[in-house]
């Protein structure tokens, strides 16, 4: 039997040409792509193989230089000099729209010694444009293959396979920059004490803020004296310059530009969606008929689920034997489980609709309008993308802030994102106004969906409000700025983003499942088993709810919730989602299947049902609002806490936002409520 | 009491310490320096 060969590859180019998508055709993977720049904030790895050679491809944040302005550029940076001895070379991914733009980086690389292959990608959307490129040419002239790819369509992609197979990578004979007298004495005598004899590479030492390269000795090398003369910032500017100088030379011979009679469908479209007026009202439409969709569509597959854990739960009650095992899966675990994955059909058209505005450029333009509106805040530029992001999940919307070069705004962005409405708040929201909102509609619209819009405006304004109080404690003088390019718009992926939502329901149904599972079970076992009321009991068993040990927990701290106008059911529900947000609605779930006073029927039907001693309903105006406040403001997700400690790398300020977003999310309840009531 | 439902007591009495575990387990992993996932670097996060 043949031996299998392994190598691997990098797939590196600037932000938003396409890397991601080629990344998944190649190792058929799917990785989440979007039509914007800063989609990966972080190294990505997968394998293909071919003609028994086993390739692993590292797919890298897109970079529009060498020199890394912030984190996730120093992580393609670093990657690329410091690793260059466990690849076999790059596949350089060019931007057909922007060649000029794209031919930078790839100069860099080249004179780095590094070797590469060239991929010219969307090269349909060029000719649209009228751009023409004469890829032998462009061949010709950087001296390595070049290849045209439309990685949306899978075309060009076994020529790529083929050549990374051939290994076709070559390292360019050339620097395409030489550097500048002053430095050159400098860059000649670190290369002369050491064993570096690529001058580019000792240059970019210089001419970078931060250290790249793995040189030995190297501040024995250069003296105070030597570092004068070198201002990292000027030395980049200088290198720039020069190099659009003789790429400009090089685009004039490859490319050929048609003038454009016809407007662009995108031109056409931006006159309304950026808009300073109508880009809002357009912006707002959408939202509502997503959450109009969400209560819409979602409304027969949810009493599907919800049917079906029912019959299990009935099946499981009558064919397990009598016991604790039967009361803890067919009162426990199973109305615990299906209380949260009836949600799944809700959460998976909100994340639809949102990967296809991603996919469509729309997003972006979403960004554009935040920006605007947000600057006098001080949430500008690169903080928007964090913040659009965390609609779906504050989790990878706070690790996408490592593209803010500016560490204050930054950890502001990270310390406000949490307010905006991610899905794990869905369930909470989509019951509670179940409960408190008729479901009737106005011109068609439903108020349910209406009182959903206003609470993802209610976070997003928090967000707003919260980084206005932090920007005058934590003051930065530099503000960084957003510049990114408005991609075109595109036929979204349909099919694509629907095998991509079914995996994110399937991450949620197990993520949420999992940890829903194991509170159940002691849910259960402190419901089932209660304080001994005889004196030779150890445990009192099969007791009634209230005389539990949960009932006891919950009666407990019943006097710290009263004032917010709930019930220890709610509370013991508010203290196991500090896991995850979610967990409230499985946790009432369960308590509700486990009270043998509850009333038939399904979860909704019984929270509606249920009222307090005095003949009140539990789950009046007031308290449901009250619960909606104290979602949209606190911090129940362990998974967030944990990504705040590992961003921010601060105890203090994990610790800082926990406590104040929780205190804010108790006083805003109670006050609702004491207002309401 | 009966044998089948000590049996049954023991049964929920290993399946509430497992859930225990997991609990604290999952709750000293989420909080680990070390990233646990797949592809995890010491600058990169996780894939």
């Amino acid at each position: 039997m043949q031996e299998k060969k392994q190598k691997q590859i990098l797939l590196i180019g600037n932000p938003n040409v396409g890397k991601s998508t080629m990344f998944n055709v190649l190792c058929n993977r799917k990785q989440k792509t979007g039509n914007y720049a800063g989609v990966t904030v972080a190294s990505l790895s997968g394998k293909y193989i071919y003609k028994n050679e086993e390739v692993e491809v590292i797919d890298l944040p897109g970079s529009y230089s060498i020199y890394p302005t912030s984190e996730d550029e120093a992580i393609f940076s670093r990657y690329l000099i410091q690793e260059q001895e466990s690849y076999s070379g790059v596949v350089y991914i060019a931007d057909a729209i922007n060649m000029r733009r794209s031919l930078l980086l790839f100069q860099q690389i080249q004179d780095l010694g590094i070797p590469a292959i060239m991929v010219v990608n969307q090269i349909d959307e060029a000719e649209k444009r009228g751009i023409k490129i004469d890829i032998s040419k462009l061949a010709e002239i950087l001296n390595i293959p070049v290849f045209e790819t439309n990685a949306k369509n899978n075309i060009g992609i076994e020529t790529v396979r083929e050549a990374v197979f051939n290994n076709d990578f070559k390292i360019s004979q050339t620097n395409s920059f030489e550097i500048p007298t002053e430095q050159k004495a400098l860059v000649y005598k670190i290369s002369s004490n050491t064993s570096e004899k690529n001058l580019y590479k000792i240059w970019t030492l210089l001419a970078a803020d931060t250290y790249l390269g793995k040189i030995e000795n190297i501040h024995e090398i250069i003296t105070q004296e030597d570092s004068k003369c070198s201002v990292p910032k000027r030395l980049q500017i200088h290198e720039t310059v020069r190099r659009y100088q003789s790429i400009d030379k090089i685009t004039s011979q490859i490319t050929e530009k048609k003038p454009q009679l016809k407007e662009l469908l995108t031109e056409k479209l931006d006159k309304v969606l950026v808009h300073k007026i109508w880009g809002y009202v357009v912006f707002l439409l959408i939202l509502l008929l997503i959450f109009q969709s969400v209560f819409f569509l979602a409304e027969y597959p949810m009493t599907w689920i919800e049917d079906f854990f029912t019959w299990l739960s009935e099946f499981s009650g009558e064919r397990l034997p009598e016991g604790p095992i039967n009361s803890l899966v067919s009162s426990g675990i199973i109305p615990g489980i299906g209380g949260i994955m009836v949600f799944a059909p809700q959460i998976g058209i909100l994340l639809y609709f949102l990967y296809l505005l991603e996919d469509s450029g729309y997003m972006a333009r979403v960004v554009f309008l935040m920006d605007r509106m947000l600057r006098p805040f001080g949430l500008n530029g690169k903080s928007i993308v964090p913040l659009v992001s965390g609609t779906a999940c504050a989790i990878p919307a706070i690790m996408s802030t490592r593209n803010i070069e500016n560490v204050k705004e930054r950890l502001i962005t990270i310390l406000v994102t949490p307010f905006m409405t991610c899905s794990a708040r869905l369930p909470i929201y989509s019951i509670i106004i179940g409960l408190i909102i008729p479901d009737q509609s106005f011109y068609g619209i439903k108020y349910r969906a209406i009182a959903l819009m206003i609470m993802y405006l209610i976070g997003f304004l928090m967000a707003l409000f919260s980084s206005f109080i932090l920007k005058s404690f934590i003051k930065t003088k530099i503000k960084s700025f957003l510049v990114m390019d408005l991609p075109t718009y595109k036929m979204p992926l349909f099919g694509y983003d629907f095998k991509l939502v079914l995996g994110k329901v399937w991450e949620f149904i197990s993520g949420a499942g999992k940890v829903i599972f194991t509170v159940s079970i002691i849910l259960w076992a402190l419901s089932y088993f209660g304080p001994p009321q005889h004196k030779n009991e150890i445990l009192a068993t099969e007791s009634s709810l209230d005389h539990s040990y949960l009932g006891r927990i919950g009666r407990t701290m019943e006097p710290a919730i009263a004032p917010l106008g709930y019930d220890w059911k709610m509370g013991i529900g508010i203290l196991t989602s500090f896991a995850a947000r979610e967990v409230f609605v499985g946790t009432l779930s369960t308590l509700y299947s486990l009270d043998d006073k509850a009333p038939e029927g399904k979860l909704i039907e019984k929270m509606r049902l249920d009222i307090k001693p005095n003949g009140e309903k539990v789950f009046s105006f007031a308290t449901g609002v009250s619960i909606l406040l104290f979602y949209a403001f606190a911090m129940q997700c362990i998974s967030t806490i944990a990504v705040v400690y590992r961003e921010t790398r601060s105890l203090k300020w994990t610790m800082l936002q926990t406590v104040s977003m929780t205190a804010l999310a108790y006083f805003s309840a109670l006050i609702i409520y004491q207002i309401l009531k | 009491m009966e044998n089948s439902l000590i049996l049954q007591y023991v049964i929920i009495g290993l399946i509430v310490l497992t859930a225990v575990y997991a609990i604290v387990r999952k709750l000293t992993k989420t909080f680990s320096k070390k990233d646990n996932g797949k592809n995890c670097g010491p600058d990169c996060g996780c894939s």
